[in-house]
């Protein structure tokens, strides 16, 4: 095998491109300047501005039948916040079960207000008849507030289902993963169209002779119109683990939550003890109750408090928002076919080709 | 609070005692101003009382008799004393 620099080339031939000034060295057809079919490359490089492109090669259509690399590795791939202004998911359904669930230090606040009649035999000493008295005593209503502790409930189910359920904005920043691995990458069908390379040397002009590319070639702007790619896979992509921060969901909307029946228990014993008067202000008496001012202290002893829910409870219109600050993915593993990829106006800024050496 | 024995309130009793009885017991406890105290409806009841203790009410009828007058003089005095210890004084 023998290897020849670009620099002093042996005998080459580059079909299917044209050259925009023309050839005087060799009798090369002349080619029309203003590259026909070809619009004029758009420059988009931040430093192309600045520098004078005096001529270009261009390759109106390339093709690639297909092209395979890999394993590729990826040291680190850097991703800004992602934002997703609305998310609208519909259909949305979800349905989980608990083995157990307790209500911790429950407080049960009680307002009553009482209304007691009476009637009755009050029996007197002997100088004195037995009286028989009958009224009424209304108290205004009071509050009692007791502790319940613990309150079990049996195992059941929550089901969340919505025709359509909303939130949004949905942000994430992604730490840079690292140490990502590709097995393979291929593309099939790759075309380039309207491909240009500057040619700043006048040195190099003459095609067949001299390679029309700078050779060396310092850093240059190559622009292609169009690329188009029918397939690329990334088989196996894989990185040790992912982290997301600052993980945010607003304005959640979902309409309906539903819960199955379930039984709520409290074995804690209660005892309610309250003092009433039945005079003075706040009590309203009739009969015979307006003769009789007793003060009564009233014991309420509550052993056991069942709450059967039969049919569950369904929670309407609920509205929020989730934050994480972050979530780790212990290992990825994906694969990714991209299809029809389309890009327009590829500039390959600063494009350096230090060294040619061409194979016979 | 002495718990009051269960008695016969109405032995030997007549209806029309027991009615007057009931009657005057019923005023005595509508009655919410002190100043108007029945204090010979008061004395009555006592007697109207006095006679469910009695064994043979008919072997004391006499006895009786005696002690509802000296009762009633003794309502009216009581009056006397509370309406005169009401006056003011001639100082």
């Amino acid at each position: 095998m023998r290897k020849t620099k670009a620099s002093n080339p042996g005998k080459a031939t580059i079909t299917n491109s044209r050259v925009v000034e023309p050839l005087t060295n060799i009798n090369i057809p002349k080619t029309d300047k203003k590259c026909g079919s070809c619009p004029p490359p758009v420059p988009r490089c931040p430093n192309q501005k600045a520098k004078k492109i005096t001529s270009r090669v261009i390759i109106p259509d390339s093709e690639i039948a297909s092209s395979i690399g890999g394993p590729v590795s990826i040291e680190e791939i850097e991703i800004s916040t992602m934002t997703i202004p609305n998310v609208e998911l519909d259909d949305f359904k979800g349905d989980f079960t608990y083995e157990s669930c307790k209500a911790k230090n429950v407080e049960i606040a009680i307002t009553l207000s009482i209304s007691s009649s009476f009637s009755g035999t009050i029996h007197t000493p002997w100088w004195m008849p037995d009286l028989h008295p009958s009224g009424t005593v209304d108290f205004a209503s009071f509050t009692e507030t007791q502790p319940l502790g613990d309150i079990e409930f049996q195992s059941g189910s929550i089901s969340m289902q919505s025709p359509k359920m909303t939130m949004g904005p949905f942000s994430m920043t992604p730490e840079p993963i690292r140490r990502t691995i590709i097995e393979e990458v291929t593309a099939e069908k790759v075309q380039m169209k309207c491909t240009s390379i500057p040619l700043d040397s006048p040195l190099c002009k003459t095609l067949g002779v001299c390679l029309p590319m700078l050779n060396p070639m310092c850093p240059n702007n190559v622009i292609t119109e169009e690329t188009n790619i029918e397939r690329m896979d990334s088989k196996n992509i894989s990185s040790s683990h992912i982290v997301m921060n600052n993980i945010s969901a607003l304005n959640i909307e979902i309409p309906s939550v539903t819960t199955k029946g379930f039984k709520a228990i409290s074995t804690t014993p209660i005892t309610i003890t309250t003092s009433k008067n039945t005079f003075g202000p706040k009590v309203t008496r009739t009969g015979d109750a307006e003769n009789a001012d007793i003060t009564t202290v009233m014991t309420l002893k509550i052993e056991k408090v069942v709450m059967n829910v039969k049919d569950g409870m369904e929670i309407s219109n609920i509205k929020g928002k989730v934050t994480t600050a972050s979530a780790i993915s212990d290992k990825l593993d994906i694969n990714l076919v991209l299809k029809r990829i389309k890009i327009k106006g590829l500039n390959l800024c600063g494009m350096k080709i230090p060294e040619i050496e061409v194979e016979f | 609070m002495i718990k009051p024995q269960k008695i016969d309130k109405n032995a030997n009793l007549n209806n029309e005692e027991i009615s007057r009885r009931e009657e005057i017991a019923k005023a005595l406890w509508e009655q919410k101003e002190p100043d108007r105290a029945d204090i010979k409806g008061t004395l009555e009841l006592i007697y109207l009382s006095f006679i469910t203790l009695l064994g043979n009410r008919e072997l004391v009828e006499d006895d009786l008799k005696e002690i509802k007058a000296k009762l009633d003089d003794c309502a009216d005095r009581m009056i006397e004393i509370k309406e005169k210890s009401k006056r003011k004084s001639r100082k």
